[in-house]
């Protein structure tokens, strides 16, 4: 899983780049400035490529007996500690790839009314589930 | 006690009860549109060939038939279990809520109700639409009252209600409240700037923008006349207003935060503000000039009183807050720069363009930053926070200085986040959510150090999953 997030990152972030790039420059670059493209993209791609990597590896998840804490981002960190006494509904939720490749994002949601989701996402489908019950019982 | 609802709300055979007739009044009321239609209709130059002269007439007569209709087809009753509206003529609606999210019970009489003694009873819930019935007869509100809020406390009826007052606010203090109004302050010196402007320019009008910033402030204060607060029978309730009268009343375990507010103005004359902040916003979604103000003007540091009469004990005081770490103001210090070095080049730019030359650049850079440095260190020493078994409290603020006091209970759920800037430096910053309405601002105990912040986040989300809640709020 973790190849295919930053596959995708990566081929996502190029894409978008490189097309905002094509645009930008058909309108104000002279066709000498050709050679910038590829090099934009080497350049984007790697970064999208650290960026994909790191943010998979830092997604990362814990269940104690009273908390359920979730610590994510790559330049802005975070780290969300949930009561689980204060969870109101926990959902899981998948995409059509992320159910091909057997796995799921779980969201928990508190009666909190600014933190945006506490998310894991690409937990194993069965182990979504498995957890999603265990939050849910308390 | 279900078998005392009966006694308390008068039913008809299947409990559904329609609102006082005189609520046919505001039905027009919110149709008056179609009459000044009609009216313009009336009055148009150009002969209307054939049947079009009686539009106007129609168009009235079918505006009090609608009325009445809908009138008609809206009702309400209270079940063991809920509250329910219909209503509806073309398009029905149902709106049931639960009893046990009843967060406040407000009957506001405006000026039109108070004629005929009439009110408009609203009951809000955390996660539902609000619900309005007007208008009622004020005993009808007053029945509605008890038997709604009845769900949401402890069943202690029996015991006689022991009110404490809380605070009130004097016409003397109404005045300093408005007076020490930031807005209003700003208002006024941008009034005289405005005024030795168009001394200078001849332009007269340059002033009047000015009273616009003013409009705010004192629409705020007029919300307020003749307030009073207490409390009694484990709830809070608030009155205020003359003419359109409000009152409203808040189970005090529904209260998730309570703050106090020392603006610049009224820290000066020793005064401070204290409110409180439920489920939903302030106290009512319409109440934003109350905005759940529970003591407007009060001498500094009677706070305590007031917050204890909300939450219980606390322990904690503002000698005992915890220090930020002393780097945020090597933070603060860069964010003003990068807002002043842009500033002076404009001013740089601007004086060699009109004639005194780059230098006013330089000026802008020798006032600016002795005052960022000010500013920052200011910033740091207000900066603090303090947490024990049963509360949180955060202090922050330079010029609108508010102290947030959280009952560690009611704490959602607890965020630790740093920035890039932030971890170079080691620190974090610890964001706590409760489900009390976006009002009162970010909770936030700003650049910590990280092990401090990991600290007091571990703890306060600890001690709350401890403490379980009826419904998790």
């Amino acid at each position: 899983m973790r190849r295919l997030r930053v596959l995708i990152g990566t081929v996502g972030a190029v894409l978008v780049m490189v097309a905002a790039l094509i645009f930008l420059m058909s309108v104000a670059a002279p066709s000498r400035w050709l050679w910038v493209l590829p090099a934009a993209a080497a350049v984007i791609g790697g970064v999208a490529w650290w960026w994909a990597g790191v943010d998979y590896a830092r997604w990362a998840w814990r269940l104690t007996e009273d908390l359920f804490e979730v610590r994510r981002g790559v330049l802005f960190r975070r780290q969300h500690l949930v009561p689980r006494s204060r969870i109101q509904n926990v959902t899981t939720k998948g995409g059509p790839l992320q159910r091909r490749f057997g796995v799921l994002t779980l969201a928990v949601h508190t009666a909190g009314t600014r933190t945006q989701n506490v998310e894991v996402r690409d937990i194993d489908a069965r182990h979504a589930e498995e957890l999603r019950r265990q939050l849910g019982l308390t | 006690m279900i078998d005392e609802l009966p006694e308390e709300v008068p039913e008809s055979a299947d409990g559904w009860r329609r609102l006082h007739p005189l609520t046919i009044l505001k039905e027009i009321g919110s149709l008056a549109w179609a009459l000044v239609a009609a009216i313009v209709l009336d009055f148009e130059p150009v002969e209307v060939p054939g049947n079009w002269a009686e539009a106007d007439v129609v168009i009235a007569v079918g505006v009090f038939v609608y009325a009445i209709a809908r009138y008609v087809f809206t009702a309400y009753r209270v079940t063991p279990t809920s509250l329910e509206l219909r209503r509806g003529v073309f398009v029905k609606s149902l709106q049931v809520m639960p009893r046990d999210r009843v967060q406040s019970v407000a009957a506001n009489a405006g000026f039109v109700g108070r004629l005929f003694g009439l009110t408009t009873v609203e009951v809000s819930a955390a996660d539902a639409e609000d619900i309005q019935l007007g208008f009622v007869s004020e005993e009808d509100a007053e029945a509605l009252r008890r038997i709604l809020e009845r769900a949401s406390v402890a069943p202690v009826e029996e015991e006689p209600e022991v009110t404490r007052p809380m605070a009130t606010l004097s016409f003397r203090h109404l005045l300093l409240y408005a007076a020490t109004d930031t807005l209003l302050v700003v208002g006024v010196f941008a009034l005289a700037g405005g005024i030795v402007l168009a001394a200078v320019t001849g332009r007269f009008w340059v002033p009047v923008p000015a009273f616009g910033v003013m409009v705010w402030p004192v629409v705020r204060a007029l919300g307020l006349v003749a307030f009073r607060s207490w409390t009694g029978q484990d709830r809070l309730r608030l009155q205020a207003g003359v003419l359109g009268r409000r009152h409203t009343e808040s189970p005090l375990d529904r209260i998730q935060l309570v703050q106090i507010r020392r603006p610049l103005p009224r820290r000066l004359l020793g005064y401070e503000t204290v409110s409180m902040v439920t489920g939903d916003i302030g106290v009512s979604s319409d109440s934003i000039l109350l905005a759940g103000t529970v003591a407007p003007l009060v001498p500094a540091g009677s706070w305590r009183t007031i917050a204890e009469q909300l939450l219980g004990p606390i322990g904690l005081d503002e000698k005992g807050l915890e220090r930020s770490s002393s780097l945020t103001i090597r933070r603060s210090i860069v964010r003003g720069l990068l807002v002043l070095t842009p500033l002076a080049v404009l001013a740089g730019w601007v004086g060699s363009r009109l004639g005194p030359g780059p230098w006013a650049g330089l000026a802008v850079g020798a006032v600016g930053i002795p005052a960022l440095v000010a500013y920052s260190r200011a910033r740091w020493r207000t900066l603090g926070w303090a947490v024990d078994d049963r509360h949180l409290m955060l202090r922050r603020g330079v010029f609108d200085r508010r102290i947030t006091i959280v009952p560690v209970h009611k704490v959602q759920d607890v965020t630790v986040r740093a920035t890039p800037f932030q971890r170079r430096l080691g620190l974090a910053t610890v964001d706590v959510d409760t489900a009390g309405l976006a009002l009162s601002g970010s909770v936030l105990a700003i650049d910590l150090p990280q092990d401090r912040a990991r600290h007091l986040a571990d703890r306060l989300a600890e001690t709350a999953a401890r403490i379980a809640l009826p419904d998790g709020v």
